[in-house]
């Protein structure tokens, strides 16, 4: 039996992060779900856990370089911007990258099943450079 | 013995965090999720809809 899909979520407001981590536990009982302080070397937290999904403000891009994973990165909330209405987000998956105007609970499930299918069942090594940013355009998302 | 349930309205405007906040909520007993919006006008007139017991902001 292949390996259970590692998540690593490091979002702010931490409200954010426990939300998320519940809705993946609950829509993907067999991935296992870390929450991550952000402040708190989300790069060495990737390299030490070995995520196959980040979920993050600001992702550790470089911890890819060792480590394939695929990531969404969530537009960060600023106190001093007030109320922001779109909350948007860049994914990237398989070599490929989509930004979202609106980012949805599907959208981190579609990545998550994603890593899934190409990270452990097919083996880190098919992947297509799992950090790299292509701009492809289509509505895949 | 009447089961009590509390009708909630979750109203946020950031879908990632209203549809997070809606599973964890409707998992828990004794709580009804019965909509969901974003805020403003849109979560006025759900409210006058569905008439929940409690709106989270």
């Amino acid at each position: 039996m292949p390996s259970a899909t590692r998540v690593l979520i490091a979002l702010q407001p931490s409200m954010y992060a426990e939300v998320l981590a519940f809705s993946v536990g609950r829509e993907r009982p067999r991935a296992e779900v870390s929450i991550w302080d952000p402040s708190e070397g989300l790069e060495e937290a990737a390299l030490r856990l070995l995520p196959h999904l980040v979920v993050a403000n600001r992702v550790p891009k470089a911890a890819g370089e060792d480590w394939p994973f695929f990531w969404v990165e969530v537009d960060e909330l600023r106190a001093n911007e007030g109320a922001k209405k779109r909350l948007g987000a860049r994914i990237s998956a398989d070599g490929y990258s989509e930004s979202v105007g609106e980012v949805r609970i599907e959208h981190v499930l579609l990545a998550l099943d994603r890593a899934e299918e190409e990270l452990i069942s097919k083996g880190p090594g098919h992947v297509r450079g799992a950090d790299r940013v292509l701009d492809r355009g289509e509505g895949a998302w | 013995m009447v089961v009590s349930v509390v009708r909630v309205h979750l109203a946020d405007d950031h879908a990632l965090f209203r549809e997070g906040l809606a599973s964890l909520l409707a998992a828990s007993e004794g709580v009804e999720v019965v909509g969901t919006s974003p805020m403003g006008e849109q979560a006025a007139e759900r409210v006058a809809l569905t008439k929940p017991d409690v709106i989270v902001t």
